[in-house]
């Protein structure tokens, strides 16, 4: 599979783009020059310099440090925001696919529910009753995210139960726990993987744009989509403020829609991955 | 050939363009388009359109504000005082109504009855406090003795409506423009009233259109889709922005209510140490350049004469903070922010009034400053003025971001509207949270029966200094200038420094 992905020069690409917004996020406190909430309205707005090497924002703030510290709270928050929507799509997933009957029924009709109400409005709304902040953002999107992947790991776990190596298993007296945890999840995550570093490229704009409509991460935090609203103002004397966030979201979400692509082709069900076709 | 009648074709159409759209606009002058913060105008049978908080030249109240805030003639050519507590206003004769009625004194009696009803502010006036003498004279008694009350109904809330007639859905007034139009969100129109008792307008009409979002306003300005645009951002700099006379004032308030978790600013050392914190010269200077000076005072220093001298301010000193807090017991923890028995110094800023995009980016300064000193500063910003109101009914907050004006010639209006807790008037939501008691309320109450100008802004100037140099219960952040965006074509617009009372006839477009 590392052969088929690395023949890919767009998959490399993507996986390099990741790889070094993920060091830059994870090494951000060794790498900013400066603190990146440090205030110096006597600084606003200067060009770059050695000091500054990007310039600085309406508050004297090194826009270099706040891009650099934004990969830890864009990129923080999206791993965030994918372990609580996988957690709830695993769970109502595998618990509707293998169970079936009426706990299937009732839990696709749920999930169909929540799909019919256009995601974006039914986000927009939670987050705006919760009131803006991180943890409204995250709970936002996990609530309306989670459904999709319920979705896949139905498919993917109904595919998987009426296998020969699963009765085997029940054969032996292996409980529904056991039978889950030990021969279902490991045939389902290779493709749950996949299907979420696809996602995440969606994920980073989904944080961005709430962020960007004053509905995610609140001042100070030096994260990519406050950023871009912050510099809305200045758009015309000073675009750099919108430029350089624009740009850094633009290149994590093509790292990441690269490298999904390139991890969806490596584990095209013709040769390894159970996805294509099921539950979708 | 074909081509050669398109190509004919195409210069008939732009030769035909050419001529129309100019030649055209020139004939029939255009309407003045500004760009507004926001409807509020609301839906309710309160709304009074075309009033408040957008004042487009509809109606008109007895007295107006001068620009250097005292009240002149307006509907009321002259007013008296007759003792004890009655004020006679001699109305100006010729005036009409949008609906052709004369200005009379039965007009006015019904409009400050209306608005007693809905409750009149600090004013004193109650169902029956007014009376008409004859047609043309009117008296007003209010309900406790108040000196100050030409000098408050400068303020347009209390302007002339035509007896009988509904403000929130086809408001009639005598200013010289009537109303035209009103969509909720979208926009509210006025045309010229041809009667008008002055000058006409010079504008076939104005429409204003509410766009809430700062960076819209000035991308609708630089588009040329409007021609003035109100609330342009103060921190943005571009030459076609005009500045009023200093007008306003941008504050933090405290709250001293003590109920946890909010009870952090009951102590005087902390609200010292926050007012020790804030650099108001950077704030004025460096970030509101030229739309804000450093004032140790709430409202412009020319209400309170020559004893605004008399407010000194908390002077911008970090060390002095930090002290005041270590000397309260307030120790530093590991990520720099103080901590008192288990309870970490943490105070949570609301932003929302009159709407949060005015404040910026005060707000983050205020958390930079204050982390400084070992406090952590939680921005609450609420999405307008309601949503602020709400949330000081229910007292949520440490601290309270308010950029408000002087809207009225009386210099203790803002004491008495807001931190008076005397029994003359009722409580206002915000007296629960700031009021702190007799040792401003008998400031206020001189105030309001000073007979003299001089000895009112003496009194309101001992209020002040109440306040923000013993209680600190007000931190002055900069005195503000409104701030107007202009399009190239207009002329005339002089900005008052109250907005409210904003004069809309001398503009006009090029």
């Amino acid at each position: 599979m590392t052969s088929h992905l690395l023949a890919r020069r767009s998959t490399v690409v993507g996986f390099v783009i990741v790889v070094v917004l993920a060091t830059v996020a994870l090494f951000a406190s060794w790498l900013a020059p400066h603190d990146p909430t440090l205030v110096d309205p006597v600084r606003a707005f200067a060009g770059p310099s050695a000091k500054h090497w990007l310039g600085t924002d309406n508050l004297g703030r090194d826009l270099l440090s706040r891009l650099i510290y934004g990969a830890r709270w864009s990129l923080g928050l999206v791993l965030v925001a994918t372990c609580l929507i996988m957690s709830a799509g695993l769970a109502v997933g595998v618990a509707a696919g293998y169970v079936g009957g009426v706990v299937d029924d009732v839990l696709m009709r749920l999930v169909d529910t929540i799909l019919s109400v256009p995601s974006l409005l039914l986000g927009l709304a939670i987050v705006g009753t919760l009131g803006p902040g991180i943890e409204s953002l995250m709970i936002g999107l996990a609530s309306i995210w989670w459904v999709s992947y319920a979705r896949v790991v139905r498919g993917l776990v109904i595919a998987l139960r009426e296998r020969d190596f699963v009765d085997a298993a029940r054969a032996l007296g292996a409980t529904d726990g056991r039978i889950v945890v030990r021969h279902i999840l490991p045939g389902i995550l290779p493709a749950i993987a996949v299907l979420a570093s696809l996602e995440m490229g969606e994920l980073v704009l989904a944080i961005s744009g709430l962020s960007f409509l004053g509905l995610g991460a609140q001042p100070p935090t030096p994260e990519w989509g406050a950023m871009l609203n912050d510099g809305r103002s200045f758009f015309f004397t000073a675009p750099q403020l919108m430029l350089y966030p624009g740009l850094v979201i633009s290149v994590a979400v093509l790292g990441f829609n690269l490298l999904g692509d390139g991890l969806r082709d490596a584990l095209d069900p013709a040769e390894a991955s159970p996805i294509k076709g099921v539950g979708s | 050939m074909k081509v050669r009648t398109s190509a004919s074709a195409l210069l008939v159409l732009l030769a035909a363009g050419a001529c129309g759209s100019p030649a055209g606009d020139a004939r029939a002058p255009r309407r003045l388009v500004v760009a507004a913060p926001g409807d509020g105008f609301g839906l309710g049978g309160d709304a009074e359109l075309g009033l408040y908080p957008i004042n487009t030249n509809i109606y008109e109240p007895l007295t107006r504000l001068s620009f250097d805030y005292r009240p002149e003639p307006m509907l009321a050519t002259r007013w008296e005082l007759l003792p004890p507590n009655t004020w006679r206003f001699h109305l100006r004769s010729g005036v009409r109504f949008h609906d052709g009625s004369p200005l009379t004194a039965e007009a006015v009696r019904w409009t400050m009855e209306r608005m007693a009803r809905r409750g009149s502010g600090s004013t004193g006036i109650a169902p029956g406090s007014t009376r008409a003498v004859d047609d043309s004279t009117v008296d007003i008694t209010p309900v406790f003795s108040n000196r100050r009350l030409p000098e408050q109904l400068v303020h347009p809330v209390y302007s002339i409506m035509a007896r009988g007639s509904d403000p929130a859905r086809h408001p009639i007034g005598t200013g010289p423009f009537r109303f035209a139009e009103y969509r909720a969100s979208s926009h509210i129109t006025v045309t010229r009233f041809d009667g008008y008792w002055g000058d006409g307008s010079l504008l076939p009409g104005i429409t204003f259109r509410f766009v809430p979002d700062p960076a819209t306003r000035v991308l609708s300005l630089r588009a040329r889709d409007v021609d003035i645009v109100a609330e342009f951002p103060r921190e943005v700099s571009d030459p076609r922005v005009v500045r009023s006379p200093v007008s306003g004032y941008e504050v933090l308030n405290v709250t001293i209510h003590g109920r946890r978790p909010y009870d952090l600013g009951s102590d005087r050392a902390i609200r010292r140490a926050i007012a020790a914190a804030v650099d108001r010269v950077r704030i004025a200077r460096d970030v509101w350049s030229g739309a804000a000076d450093p004032t140790p005072t709430v409202v412009p220093a020319a209400m309170l004469g020559a004893f605004a001298s008399r407010i000194r301010g908390v002077d911008h000193d970090p060390a002095a903070a930090r002290a005041i807090l270590d000397s309260a017991g307030w120790r530093v923890g590991a990520d720099g922010i103080r901590e008192r028995r288990g309870r970490r110094l943490r105070l949570t800023l609301v932003v929302g009034f009159p709407n949060p995009h005015i404040h910026r980016p005060m707000p983050e300064l205020m958390q930079s400053a204050l982390r400084e000193i070992g406090i952590e500063l939680h921005i609450a910003q609420v999405p307008d003025d309601a949503a602020y109101q709400a949330r000081i009914r229910t007292g949520e907050g440490d601290l309270w971001a308010e950029a408000g004006g002087q809207n009225d010639a009386n210099p203790c209006f803002l004491t008495h509207l807001l931190f008076y807790s005397g029994p003359r008037l009722r409580p206002s939501g915000y007296a629960r949270l700031f009021a702190p008691g007799p040792s401003l309320d008998r400031f206020v109450d001189a105030c309001r029966n000073a007979v003299t100008r001089e000895d009112a802004e003496r009194s309101a100037a001992e209020a002040e200094r109440v306040l923000v140099d013993e209680e600190i219960i007000v931190i002055p952040l900069a005195a503000t200038r409104r701030v107007w965006g202009l399009g190239d074509r207009v002329r005339g617009f002089d900005p008052h420094p109250s907005s409210l009372s904003q004069r809309w006839e001398r503009v006009s477009l090029r």
